[in-house]
């Protein structure tokens, strides 16, 4: 698949890694030059320097030809704009935004915005943890 | 009127005065606390230190009852954010943002914030009508920027000079709107003259200004 993840944070980098050694074509958009280094030289897949909600960015990383885009910036305002900037204008179907305020995540749910609340996954886990018997 | 202003940087801080000056009932959202402090001692509003991207501090702005929002903060995506929360959140009716940087202006219109206020674009215009040697104005935009009001004063080597209005062929998507002569404004007729010195005004299409001034003004 051609997958495209904004932002280089931790998730970011993490991901792009873990999908570029599946064999997927992958590229990384970053506001910061120096982000986008923490890749590492084993990574192969394209980069380009950006707003990741900025038009020519998104055309520039190939969004007219990809299947997938992951909004993973650790801004996330930045993740809810770019998401919806993949969908509404270039009718990309397959956009996932990362939003760690759980209020703002239950609002863009309900808007349509695919949402990965990470605060939410967090504490799923850890009640999970806490009231299963080992 | 109640009205939600988010950001209380240079225009924010203007702008609460404003608007408070005109009589209007004005929440203050902003991040920093001695900003907050410091609004607080100048005016008699309320001012509430907090980040206006959460549902929870629009609330204790009192956005339930509001009328409007201006979210004027130096980032893009926090005044879009801000800006769609008040409207799927709180049914604001106008929402107003600020466009930082000029090139998302058309992401604003498509994320539906009501009035996008590009004020880079709008200062660039403004120096560039003071700096070019037309007397071409665009006095503002509408629709969403795609209509304009535009004067211009009318040489005296203009082609049209002494030609009726039913004369002269405007582009398709442009409309002549008012002369106006020393001290009295004419809405034009078909047969109403064009002198020189006049002032015209018009209202057109973005994109079709210069079609309109070739009219006009005598070739370059």
């Amino acid at each position: 698949m051609y997958i495209i993840v904004v932002g280089c944070s931790r998730v970011g980098v993490t991901i792009a890694q873990s999908l570029e050694s599946e064999g997927h074509s992958v590229v990384v958009v970053d506001r910061s030059r120096e982000n986008l280094q923490k890749l590492g030289r084993s990574f192969s897949g394209i980069t380009v320097v950006g707003s990741g909600f900025a038009p020519e960015v998104l055309k520039e990383a190939g969004i007219e030809r990809a299947d997938v885009l992951l909004a993973v910036t650790d801004n996330d305002n930045a993740n809810i704009v770019c998401a919806q900037v993949a969908r509404k204008l270039f009718n990309l179907e397959k956009v996932f935004a990362r939003i760690y305020d759980p209020a703002r995540a239950a609002t863009y749910q309900k808007m349509g915005v695919e949402i990965i609340s990470e605060t939410q996954l967090v504490v799923d886990a850890l009640k999970e943890k806490v009231f299963t018997k080992q | 009127m109640y009205i939600i202003i988010v950001g209380a940087g240079n225009v924010g801080h203007y702008l609460a005065h404003r608007l408070f000056g005109d009589k209007h009932t004005i929440a203050l959202v902003e991040k920093e606390r001695a900003m907050c402090d410091l609004i607080g001692q100048e005016l008699d509003i309320l001012v509430v230190n907090g980040d206006g991207c959460e549902i929870s501090t629009l609330q204790a702005a009192g956005i339930e009852r509001a009328d409007v929002l201006a979210a004027v903060t130096g980032s893009d995506e926090d005044n879009l954010v801000i800006c769609q929360l008040a409207k799927e959140v709180f049914h604001i009716d106008r929402t107003v943002a600020r466009v930082n940087d000029s090139r998302n202006e058309h992401i604003f219109n498509e994320l539906g914030v009501d009035v996008p206020i590009d004020s880079t674009g709008i200062l660039a215009r403004v120096i560039e009508e003071e700096v070019s040697l037309s007397d071409f104005v665009n006095l503002v935009t509408f629709r969403k920027g795609k209509l304009a009001l535009v004067r211009f004063d009318l040489p005296a080597e203009s082609p049209i000079i002494s030609k009726k209005v039913s004369e002269v062929t405007l582009p398709v998507e442009s409309v002549l709107v008012a002369i106006v002569r020393g001290d009295s404004v004419f809405i034009p007729h078909g047969d109403t003259v064009f002198k020189p010195q006049d002032e015209i005004v018009a209202l057109t299409r973005i994109g079709e200004e210069s079609a309109v001034l070739q009219t006009f003004l005598p070739e370059m």
